[in-house]
Order: C-alpha cells, then sequence, then structure tokens
C-alpha cells in the first residue's frame, strides 16, 4: 500500500543525501510538495499519483540538486570534512580492532602455552581477516549510503558506536601486550613480536593496496554517477 | 510556447522582485502568481524559485522570516530597500531591451509586409 509520509520521506532523503541541501531548505520543499499535493485532492488523483505530479512540478533530483549547489557551495565542502572526518574515525577504529583481537589472542594462547611462533603467525592472520572485515564493512556502508534512505541513521548510529569503543579498543590494544609479556616473560614474547611484525609489513603493503584499489573504484562510480 | 532556459534564467530575479515588491509572500503564492500572470506560458520547476530566492536573500536584495498561517509554517519572503533600487535597475535595463527589440519587431513587419520579406 501506498503510505504518502513514506514516500515523501524517502524522497527527502534522497535529495537530503546529495549533501547539496540544508535543513531549512529540505523543509521548504517539502512544505511545497505537500501544498501542492493538497491542491490536487479535488482531483480524481490517487494519493501516489498526487505526490507523483507534484514531486515532478518541484523538478527533477539532478536539476534541483545543481541549482541548490551553487547556492550552497560552502555545504559542499562541510558534507565532504564530514565524510572525511567519518573515514579516518573508521580507519582508527578498524585498525585499533585488529590491534586489539590480534593481542588479546596472544594474552590467550600465552596463558595456555602455545607455541611462541605459531602463536605470531595466528594472531597476523586474525589482524589481516579483521582489517579486510573492516574494508568489507566500509565498501558495504558506502554502497548502503548511495542506494538506500537509512544513510542518516547509519551514520549516526556507526558514529555513536565509533566513539564508545574507540577508547575500549585502544586500551585493550595498548595492555593485553603488557600482559603477555609479564605471562610469557621477555625471550618468548620476543618470539611473537618478532614474527608479528614481519607479517605486519606484508599485511600493511596489502592493506594499503586494497585501499588503493577501493578508492579508484569509488571514484570512478562516483564520478559515473554525479557527472 | 515555452520560454527557453537562458531567458527563464535571466527573468527570474526581476519577476520575483517585481512580485515581492507587491508585498511580502512565500515561494508557493510566488509561483503561482507567475503562473497566472503569464497565462501559463512561464512555467518553472516549482523547485528552481528557492534557490533564486536564497541568492537574493544572500546578495541583501530580499529577506526572510518563518511565520505559521492555516496552520502551516511558511517562510515569507519580503524586499529590502537594496532589493527595490536593484528592481528599479533592472526595469530599467528590460525597458531598453523592450524598447529596442518593439522597433525591430516593427520595422520586422514593415519589411515583410512589403515584396522584400527577409523575416520569412
Amino acid at each position: 500500500m501506498f503510505c504518502v509520509d513514506r514516500r515523501i520521506a524517502e524522497w527527502r532523503n534522497g535529495l537530503a543525501e546529495t549533501g547539496r541541501f540544508t535543513a531549512a531548505n529540505l523543509d521548504e520543499l517539502e512544505a511545497h510538495l505537500r501544498e501542492k499535493m493538497e491542491e490536487f485532492q479535488h482531483l480524481p488523483l490517487s494519493d501516489e499519483e498526487a505526490f507523483l505530479v507534484a514531486s515532478h512540478r518541484l523538478g527533477e533530483k539532478q536539476d534541483l540538486t545543481a541549482e541548490y549547489g551553487k547556492v550552497n557551495s560552502g555545504l559542499i565542502w562541510s558534507h565532504r570534512f564530514f565524510w572525511m572526518i567519518v573515514g579516518i574515525l573508521a580507519f582508527a577504529a578498524m585498525t585499533a580492532l585488529a590491534g586489539a583481537v590480534s593481542s588479546v589472542l596472544v594474552a590467550m594462547g600465552a596463558y595456555t602455552g602455545v607455541n611462541p611462533k605459531l602463536l605470531g603467525f595466528f594472531a597476523s592472520g586474525i589482524k589481516a581477516v579483521v582489517i579486510l572485515a573492516g574494508l568489507g564493512f566500509v565498501l558495504w556502508a558506502c554502497l548502503a549510503v548511495r542506494s538506500g534512505s537509512t544513510a542518516d541513521r547509519l551514520t549516526r548510529g556507526a558514529l555513536i558506536g565509533l566513539i564508545a569503543f574507540l577508547p575500549v579498543l585502544f586500551a585493550t590494544r595498548m595492555l593485553s601486550p603488557a600482559l603477555t609479556a609479564r605471562v610469557m616473560g621477555p625471550s618468548q614474547y620476543g618470539q611473537i613480536a618478532l614474527v608479528m611484525s614481519y607479517m605486519s609489513i606484508g599485511l600493511t603493503v596489502l592493506c594499503y593496496i586494497a585501499m588503493i584499489v577501493l578508492m579508484l573504484w569509488l571514484r570512478k562510480r562516483s564520478t559515473g554517477l554525479t557527472a | 510556447m515555452e520560454l527557453s532556459k537562458d531567458l527563464v534564467a535571466a527573468s527570474a530575479t526581476p519577476i520575483v522582485l517585481a512580485i515581492l515588491a507587491q508585498g511580502e509572500n512565500y515561494g508557493y503564492a510566488i509561483i503561482d502568481q507567475v503562473r497566472r500572470l503569464s497565462e501559463e506560458q512561464i512555467q518553472w520547476a516549482d523547485g528552481m524559485l528557492y534557490p533564486v530566492l536564497h541568492r537574493l536573500e544572500k546578495h541583501g536584495l530580499i529577506r526572510s522570516r518563518m511565520a505559521h498561517s492555516n496552520g502551516r509554517k511558511r517562510k515569507y519572503y519580503r524586499l529590502t530597500t537594496s532589493g527595490s533600487h536593484a528592481l528599479k535597475r533592472h526595469r530599467e535595463q528590460w525597458s531598453i531591451v523592450h524598447s529596442t527589440l518593439s522597433k525591430l519587431w516593427r520595422t520586422a513587419y514593415v519589411l515583410c509586409g512589403s515584396q522584400n520579406c527577409r523575416m520569412a
């Protein structure tokens, strides 16, 4: 069944995610849309038809975006900076999470007396998996933001999650190696650390290659869409 | 007949200023008035009016305020003093274009009326 309010909210979100409109702009456009739809009430039109005609009268999304973009040129950059900061925070969270998971694993392995070299390999492997999963999540988030109307909620939820989790992750990351070193003793811990630092060379290179590929792909995708 | 995009863009500012010179008004009513006055000849995409209004506001030619009317929150725009001056300048400029074209159209009509019609 056609729900007017939901359809209007989707239409509004579609405009909002371009980052060219202020909330006041969208209020004004939405008020106009609703007033136009009311004007059609005496005509034999369904709610859906009234919405379609009214939104068509308001103008195509790309024309509106272009015109508002000219007026709100400062807004475009604040929108971009916002995403840059989200990206930096997300990257910090991802590496902190990978570090925390691997160091907790090492600490647990140390308690159970696993071979230090094996433990080093295993922890590095898990670290790689976490980083790849993180990149996969970023990719998924990019696609969800592009195509969905949940962009706003997603970002707000993700930001709160990031801010709440970062201190926990960093504390785990910092404390567990110290704990491990105390349990295992310096020489055994040294062996793990050596294996992990060799592995991290390869891992870092792989991670950057993956990021560059992702960036090029997104660039192609976004310029293709906004051209 | 539909106006060309360039002409619509050029005429939007003086039209909006002239409507606001009659008194405070809001977006929906402004568009309605343009449609009625032009006898449906000038048809803007409704949403395109607002960037024009915001630009004029940014340049200090109009000012806005939020107000409630018929249970609706609306943004009302009104002309400022510099807006009135701007309208006067627009009027002078459009008068020049109008009178020049009018003279030319008359000549064209005379030419078309005679044997050597170049405008056909």
